[in-house]
């Protein structure tokens, strides 16, 4: 029964990811006045930003996908070359794609600077995290690969969180939607880090029950 | 000398910074006063978004558009020129309800800081003041409601 209430947290988190994945998939009508786009009206037009933006949200939406499914004991224990095959299309979605696409669209986020420093970090933090995660894999070093890609995963799920502290903050605080931009650029991504930093400290996190399983 | 990949991206975040900041300043407007658009902006932010936020529920929201990078809630878009929006002036301009990134219209607005003047108006209404729209949509709502019945 424990271990059935201790499952409820994953299911949510990958079920909000899944969420996200079938959200964003509006983007790829290639209409320019859809979600976020209607925001972004200053840009649409200017390609190296159109274009970014296209290749970010593919990358966004296959590491957010494959994500979850990395942290299910079952697919890594019994099936390593599928977590193996699925954790290249991970980690290229961010190396490759999502981050530094991530990175030049900052500069051009909603709130001016103080929301575009932090974006930056956190697209620099999402391509250190997973680039440690890949080094210390290949090195065979299975506990530190468990807690980069960990760290990296929850930064890529700060693209749910942004999606729901907006709405908290803008409909039930009294901040102003310039300060709600800024400061979500900042806490979507710096409460999910801080809180598997706190996991980690506490041990109760289920993924490092298995510290002998070939990743 | 062999440069980590970090270090790389870093200074080209750098470069990239510095560039977008220098581009920004040159698009800079000289003829808006930002400082007394700001003004007016908070105006209607005080005197009708506020209220509306605390008087006015709409109906017929979808709540799965919440779920956005957009503030959703109450928000003013001016209609007259940038250059105009100053506090002495009448400024017009509409409210709308952000539901994630999609903007539901509202009402229209006009005010005059200077003056303490704030009129809103529905289409095919006359202007009204902010507590008499506030009461006719109430009454609207109540009618909408008895109707589906």
């Amino acid at each position: 029964m424990l271990r059935l209430l201790l499952k409820i947290p994953f299911v949510v988190m990958t079920l909000l990811a899944l969420m996200l994945f079938a959200t964003t998939m509006i983007y790829w009508s290639f209409r320019p006045d859809v979600n976020f786009l209607l925001s972004k009206q200053n840009l649409v037009d200017y390609f190296p930003w159109r274009f970014a933006f296209y290749v970010h949200i593919a990358g966004g939406m296959l590491s957010i996908a494959s994500g979850p499914f990395q942290f299910i004991n079952t697919i890594r224990k019994r099936f390593p070359a599928f977590h193996r095959h699925l954790g290249k299309v991970y980690a290229a979605s961010i190396l490759l794609i999502g981050a530094p696409t991530g990175l030049y669209m900052a500069f051009f986020a909603n709130g001016g600077w103080p929301a575009s420093i932090g974006f930056v970090l956190m697209a620099l933090l999402w391509f250190h995290t997973t680039l440690r995660g890949i080094q210390t894999i290949r090195k065979g070093n299975i506990a530190s690969h468990k807690r980069w890609m960990t760290r990296s995963f929850a930064l890529t799920f700060s693209a749910v969180t942004l999606r729901l502290w907006v709405p908290v903050l803008s409909l039930y605080s009294e901040l102003s939607p310039l300060s709600v931009v800024i400061i979500t650029a900042w806490i979507s991504w710096l409460f999910n880090l801080l809180f598997v930093e706190l996991l980690f400290k506490l041990k109760t996190i289920n993924i490092y029950q298995h510290e002998n399983i070939t990743a | 000398m062999k440069t980590s990949p970090l270090k790389k991206l870093l200074a080209a975040t750098t470069l990239a910074f510095t560039c977008q900041l220098s581009t920004a300043q040159s698009k800079a407007s000289e003829e808006t006063n930002w400082e007394e658009y700001q003004k007016v902006q908070d105006f209607i932010e005080e005197n009708v978004c506020d209220v509306f936020t605390a008087k006015v529920k709409l109906t017929g929201i979808k709540s799965t558009h919440y779920f956005s990078r957009c503030p959703s809630g109450y928000n003013s878009q001016m209609l007259s020129k940038e250059n105009t929006v100053r506090p002495e002036n009448y400024v017009d301009g509409k409210i709308v309800f952000y539901q994630g990134c999609n903007a539901n219209y509202v009402c229209h607005f006009k005010v005059c800081v200077a003056k303490n003047y704030i009129v809103l108006r529905s289409p095919g209404t006359n202007y009204m003041t902010v507590s008499d729209w506030v009461a006719s949509r109430k009454q609207k709502t109540e009618k909408d409601k008895v109707a589906a019945r």
